[in-house]
């Protein structure tokens, strides 16, 4: 019933057949293995970042503890005066995070300039001009891409700097400059670059009034100290002594 | 038999080579072996009713598989479970196949027993 020319037809046809389907369900089954494998990594990662979570938060602990213990020797070595040096190398850190010191490290120098285009009378003239919001914005975007310390033209940003214009002047820290404005930052060169060049961002808006602005990176940068004087007459320490 | 060895054949190597199918038509060919499985039954259940045409088998093989990835793909584009009802037709058309050649299998299995049972009367009847 079976004639040759059919069952030969058909051995063939089974062989391809079979082969593909062996192919097929290995396929399926390596897909789904990796699949399952994702998932498995996922949970895995989860299982982690919870683990790192709760790090954090002991270690958030262990550090305010052993902000207490500093604060507790520290009073002690006050009282005994045993510990002075300790006490002054204190003092030297906060000198640097003050803005009292001269600071050197890798950052970036932005450089700004009016704009020498020259415009009919019909223009606003202002907005061609560099302001002190403009030179605000760009210390504002340095500080958030993590910058530590910031001068303008030479005067070192502290926490109590002002940025104000008079007239066609800029005002920093009660010195009249006018332009070009050169602004040291140290941080990350590339973030505090990226910082100032991102899409709609104070690079693309001052460029396109014509305002000069160029980033040049360093991996040593020198910003000076603060040459004021810090005296605070109002602002009287809240830390309570225990 | 052959076809038996051809298919055991055909596992063996597929599991033995290091090839997998792209998984980006794995799922077309998916379809077009339930559409060869059932061709190949089709044919078989052709050949049990002496009915076996060996261009309409090869063209409906081939013509099936194509013909159903086809489909499963375009409905895939127009965001229409097409394999869905590729599947139930094939299924279903497997199932009728099936049924006809354990009809024939049973059929011929009973004729023979009747045959012999009748060849061992007709023995005794000749030897009394």
């Amino acid at each position: 019933m079976l004639n040759n020319k059919a069952k030969i037809t058909m051995a063939i046809v089974v062989f391809f057949l079979s082969f593909t389907v062996t192919l097929q369900i290995k396929t399926v089954v390596k897909n789904e293995s990796s699949q399952l494998k994702q998932y498995q990594r996922i949970e895995e990662i989860q299982k982690d970042l919870i683990k790192e979570q709760e790090r954090a938060i002991d270690l958030e602990k262990q550090l305010l503890q052993a902000n207490n213990d500093l604060n507790t020797y520290r009073k002690e070595a006050e009282e005994n005066s045993t510990d002075s040096k300790a006490m002054s190398s204190e003092v030297e850190r906060y000198k640097v995070l003050a803005g009292l010191t001269d600071v050197k490290g890798p950052g970036i120098t932005v450089t700004l300039n009016d704009s020498d285009k020259k415009i009919d009378a019909s223009q606003d003239a202002s907005s061609y001009i560099i302001h002190d919001s403009d030179l605000r914005t760009v210390v504002n975007e340095l500080s958030s891409a993590g910058a530590e310390a910031i001068s303008i033209n030479g005067e070192r940003i502290i926490a109590t700097t002002e940025i104000r214009c008079v007239g066609p002047t800029i005002v920093v820290n009660s010195n009249k400059y006018s332009p070009p404005y050169i602004i040291k930052a140290i941080g990350d060169p590339a973030m505090l670059e990226a910082a100032l060049n991102i899409k709609g961002g104070i690079a693309e808006e001052l460029r396109f009034w014509n305002i000069e602005f160029s980033i040049v990176k360093s991996n040593r940068v020198e910003i000076g100290k603060y040459n004021g004087i810090v005296n605070f007459k109002y602002a009287k320490s809240a830390e309570k002594k225990n | 038999m052959l076809i038996l060895i051809a298919a055991i054949l055909g596992a063996v190597l597929a599991l033995g080579l290091d090839i997998y199918i792209p998984s980006v038509i794995s799922r077309y060919v998916a379809i077009a072996i339930i559409a060869a499985l059932d061709t190949i039954l089709g044919g078989t259940s052709a050949i049990y009713e002496k009915r076996f045409n060996f261009i309409i088998f090869i063209t409906g093989l081939v013509g099936n598989a194509l013909l159903s990835a086809v489909l499963v793909f375009i409905g895939q584009k127009l965001g229409v479970d097409i394999y869905l009802a590729a599947i139930v037709v094939f299924v279903m058309r497997i199932f009728k196949n099936i049924a006809i050649i354990r009809f024939h299998i049973v059929e011929k299995y009973e004729q023979n027993k009747l045959a012999k049972t009748g060849k061992n009367t007709q023995e005794t009847v000749e030897t009394d």
